[in-house]
């Protein structure tokens, strides 16, 4: 029995590459993919052919002791096959899956990659697997999904080619499809606790209570305490720092470690950038492969975030 | 995740097969089915989990039963029964996982087609398949989102697509004949028994089920001509007839069959098959045998239709032996033989003596009864004939049949049914059990003649049929037989239905199938097909011309306006009709004045729906396109 399991493993493992191969050349990566007929395939399932063999059998019985009406019941659950293969084919055609921005997270956490969805009428039972998102199951289509990334290493990843199918109706016939999509996501390291050694801002606290405010119309959205609005997301409270620690000074981080200690590092980079963005400093980052000069402001820290990602 | 009324609509439907399957079950499997579904019920009220261990020794215990029962049933019984077994216990065994759930929306499939080996009257047949309707729901709530109880309209829509599907496969997808033959053993036979006594086929006329139906094709013979022959008795034990027939081929008749028919026999777990006269043609599952009978190739467990042609005349003699086979007699009644002996001096020829017996009859004054006195002798067609002179088809056909033996004609007894009733406007003859008619076939000049003395003693009873033919004291002791009522007579309403159903449904075939293919194959495709296109373009160019009309007068309008005034310049996506015009007026000051009526005009109709001011449109765009601006 594991000798055949094995086997069949060791021969889908050959086989996956070329296959994967051949999907490339039939569908390149593409940042919106709408299902059509060279995209689906459509395969009896396993329930599928138990009805053949039930077909067949009735098919028997009734030629046997010429009874119209058991031929009548085998056409029918034939014409019902035929017919589901259609309905199993239109259940996912025309369905169009759209790659948004590329996502981000920290290594170590799960986070969410949306996908935009139209043409999600009358699709039903449909489900979605792949290599790195938890598999997922729709009965009715949204028209956006949240897929559960894996929490991977950093670094940037495309999305792999994942498979979206479905036996809808009867579960005869099984549709499927793997797509690949040119969606993107960014891990970042993991933020570590901040170093005392690197970090001067440590006397501040920031969640003390009297520093914090309500937030206002207006208040810069970086600001924002991100642990508290997670837990009370209706009353957003934003980090007020006392202007004696306005420091204009820019920042230099410079990434200059290898092996372990470079990961250490790099969370700690990714801590600090995130402070200094909060407090309203400017930075700069040097890492082996990249140089950022001195600025500020969110795109900036990205930037610097996916530097630090790429290391 | 199983859809929580699965369970429940699966016990409601193997309830409802329960009730209907009853026939095919013993009395002690229906017990135990009854007691598997209450009890799967009570447990899925309490939400309580069977242990599949339970299930497994019950199933073991269950099949063993079967298995000791086996050599009592009947195959298909057999089969029946352990299907609902199965369908049973996976349904004990469905809890909230879909794997035992799939498993038994298969077996029940299985079950219900099954079902139709049972019976396949309309009634039946249609409470069967809304069964099947049934099991075709709960097959889908098992792949179906779990809120959604109800078919949606794409649902609906497939299945109305599989329709006409399934109805061309059923009409066009090859046939085959029997793979292997299909006897059912432990059946009770209905109809002509395989001998006939003195007094016999009473039993038979006391039942007023259908035997079987007739459909003639072209012309219909007369009442007194419809003698069904069904079995040919030809020794003669003194006291019972018995067939002794010898297997001969069927003689093709050069003659230009007279009549065409089909029939649909009812269920009689025989052989034997009913024909008129000599058969010449034969359609279907039947063979002829001796005598000039037909027989079906497999017993008829079912309702079985097959066609033929007779050309209305006598059955002709197959060879010698049989004329000689039907001389043999004991003459255990001697005064009938000496009768023979005296009619025969007078009447030498076969013709003469048939003429004298019938008139011998006529003049003795036998008498039709149902309930004639019992004959308690040892010689006793001499004590019907010449004490009684009451009796009934059996009696007259018996006798008659042992005085031309006695006179040295050759003859046998035949025993059928005569007559019937015409259904539906006189589409269709019924003929019932109570129709059983027993008669005699003398030799003459090579063809088998039919006497039957029951003409003469009670001529309404081949014209009318028996009803008419007897006294109202025995009509009553005969109606006491035949349930009838309200519901009765509404079932007899129904019984054409039933009737074309079994035609054009049951006894559908390959022969049939065939002429299907050949007509189809022999229409004129070319015009077809031609007539399809023609079609298809005068829809086309109708749907192109209607086209236009469809958008309203407004939007005409404006078109029109617009492609007026193209030469005077083209109007701005961005521009208003008014603004358009204005623009207009101030490039052509010399059109100004019409220019500012169309505004005026076109701005009455879109906006104050002034019909009128449409003619007054119409009327300034032709000048405008009249005296059009010069090219620059």
């Amino acid at each position: 029995m594991t000798g055949t399991v094995t086997l069949r493993q060791r021969l889908k493992n050959k086989l996956r590459p070329s296959f994967y191969r051949w999907l490339d050349r039939r569908q390149p990566a593409s940042a919106e993919v709408k299902l059509k007929q060279h995209l689906l395939f459509v395969f009896p399932t396993a329930y599928g052919g138990w009805l053949v063999i039930l077909i067949g059998l009735l098919y028997l019985f009734g030629t046997n002791y010429q009874n119209n009406l058991i031929l009548l019941c085998a056409y029918l659950l034939l014409s019902l096959l035929c017919f589901c293969i259609l309905a199993a084919f239109f259940n996912l055609h025309q369905l169009s899956i759209k790659a948004g921005l590329a996502p981000y997270g920290y290594a170590g956490t799960e986070f969410m990659l949306p996908l935009r969805l139209s043409g999600t009428q009358h699709k039903k039972m449909l489900s979605w697997s792949g290599d790195d998102f938890v598999p997922l199951f729709y009965e009715t289509l949204p028209e956006e999904l949240q897929l559960e990334l894996h929490p991977p290493r950093r670094g940037y990843y495309q999305l792999k080619r994942f498979t979206l199918q479905s036996c809808y109706p009867f579960g005869l016939i099984r549709c499927w499809t793997h797509i690949q999509l040119q969606q993107a996501y960014w891990v970042y390291p993991e933020p570590a606790p901040i170093n005392l050694a690197v970090s001067e801002t440590k006397a501040q606290q920031p969640d003390h209570p009297d520093q914090l405010a309500p937030y206002q119309p207006g208040s810069p959205a970086s600001a924002i305490d991100w642990k508290r609005l997670a837990k009370n997301p209706w009353q957003p409270v934003i980090r007020q720092y006392s202007p004696a620690v306005a420091p204009h000074q820019p920042r230099h981080l410079v990434v200059n470690t290898t092996g372990a200690a470079l990961e250490q590092q790099l969370s700690e980079f990714c801590a600090l950038l995130h402070q200094f963005e909060q407090q309203g400093q400017s930075y700069s980052l040097n890492t082996t492969t990249a140089e950022i000069a001195t600025d500020q402001g969110q795109a900036h820290l990205h930037r610097c975030l996916q530097a630090l990602a790429l290391c | 995740m199983l859809n929580p009324v699965f369970v429940h609509i699966a016990l409601l439907l193997q309830l409802l097969l329960l009730a209907l399957l009853q026939d095919g079950l013993s009395w002690w499997s229906s017990l135990v089915l009854v007691s598997i579904l209450l009890f799967k019920y009570s447990s899925v009220r309490a939400q309580k989990t069977v242990r599949m261990l339970t299930i497994n020794a019950l199933a073991v215990l269950l099949c063993l039963l079967l298995i000791s029962q086996l050599w009592q049933q009947d195959m298909q019984d057999s089969m029946l029964q352990l299907l609902f077994f199965s369908a049973a216990l996976r349904l004990f065994s469905v809890t909230s996982d879909l794997r035992h759930a799939k498993k038994l929306v298969w077996v029940q499939y299985f079950l219900i087609a099954t079902g139709f080996m049972l019976n396949q009257s309309l009634l039946f047949a249609s409470a069967l398949f809304l069964l099947f309707f049934c099991n075709l729901y709960l097959h889908y709530l098992l792949f179906a989102p779990v809120q959604q109880r109800q078919f949606q309209w794409s649902e609906f829509r497939l299945l109305l697509w599989i329709m006409p599907f399934c109805i061309a496969l059923f009409v066009l997808f090859p046939r085959l004949p029997p793979l292997w033959q299909t006897d059912r053993q432990h059946q009770a036979q209905t109809g002509l028994a395989d001998e006939l006594s003195l007094g016999g086929l009473e039993k038979l006329v006391q039942n007023d089920s259908l035997a079987f139906r007739v459909e003639f094709s072209g012309e219909k013979p007369q009442q007194q001509d419809l003698y069904w022959r069904a079995k040919v008795f030809e020794s003669f034990t003194g006291q019972d007839w018995l067939p002794n027939l010898l297997p001969a081929p069927l003689q093709p008749s050069q003659l230009q069959a007279r009549y065409q028919y089909q029939l649909v026999v009812e269920p009689h777990f025989q052989r034997s098959l009913f024909s008129l006269g000599q058969v010449s043609q034969l359609q279907g599952q039947i063979k002829a045998v001796a005598a000039g009978l037909i027989e079906s190739r497999q017993q008829v467990s079912r309702r079985f239709s097959y066609s033929l042609a007779s050309d209305g005349l006598a059955v002709a003699l197959q060879n010698e032996q049989e004329a000689s086979r039907n001389l043999l007699l004991r003459h255990s009644n001697p005064q009938a033989s000496d009768l023979a002996l005296q009619l025969l001096q007078q009447h030498p020829t076969a013709p003469a003596y048939a003429r004298a017996l019938y008139q011998y009859f006529q003049d003795e004054q036998f008498r039709y009864s149902l309930r004639p006195p019992v004959l308690n002798q040892k010689a006793q067609i001499d004590q019907f004939l010449f004490e009684h002179k009451v009796g009934f088809c059996g009696h007259y056909a018996s006798a008659a049949a042992y005085l031309f033996r006695a006179a040295g004609f050759p003859s046998r007894v035949v025993g059928g049914y005569q007559g019937g009733s015409w259904q539906a406007q006189g589409d269709y003859l019924q003929v019932l059990q109570k129709d059983a008619h027993a008669w005699v076939e003398y030799l003459d000049q090579g063809r088998w003649r039919r006497f039957d003395a029951t003409a003469v003693v009670a001529p309404l009873r081949l014209t009318q049929g028996l009803s008419d033919a007897l006294s109202l004291s025995e009509r009553q002791f005969l109606d006491q037989f035949f349930q009838q009522g309200v519901f009765g007579n509404w079932l007899q309403q129904l019984e054409w239905l039933d009737y074309y159903w079994s035609v054009w449904v049951l006894s559908f075939d390959q022969t049939e199938q065939l002429f299907i293919w050949q007509t189809l194959k022999s229409l004129p495709w070319q015009w077809i097909g031609a007539a399809l296109i023609a079609v298809f373009i005068l829809m086309l160019a109708l749907y192109l011309v209607l086209q236009p009309s469809a958008e309203n007068q407004n939007q005409t309008l404006r078109r029109l306006m617009l492609k007026v005034l193209q030469p005077y310049g083209q109007k701005a996506d961005y521009q208003t009709i008014e603004s358009y015009l204005r623009q207009l007026m101030l490039i052509y000051p010399q059109h100004a004045v019409s220019l500012g009526k169309l505004l005026s005009a076109y701005q009455r109709f879109e906006f104050a729906e002034q019909q009128e001011q449409l003619q007054q449109c119409r009327r300034l765009l032709r000048y405008l396109s009249k005296n059009k601006p010069d090219s620059v």
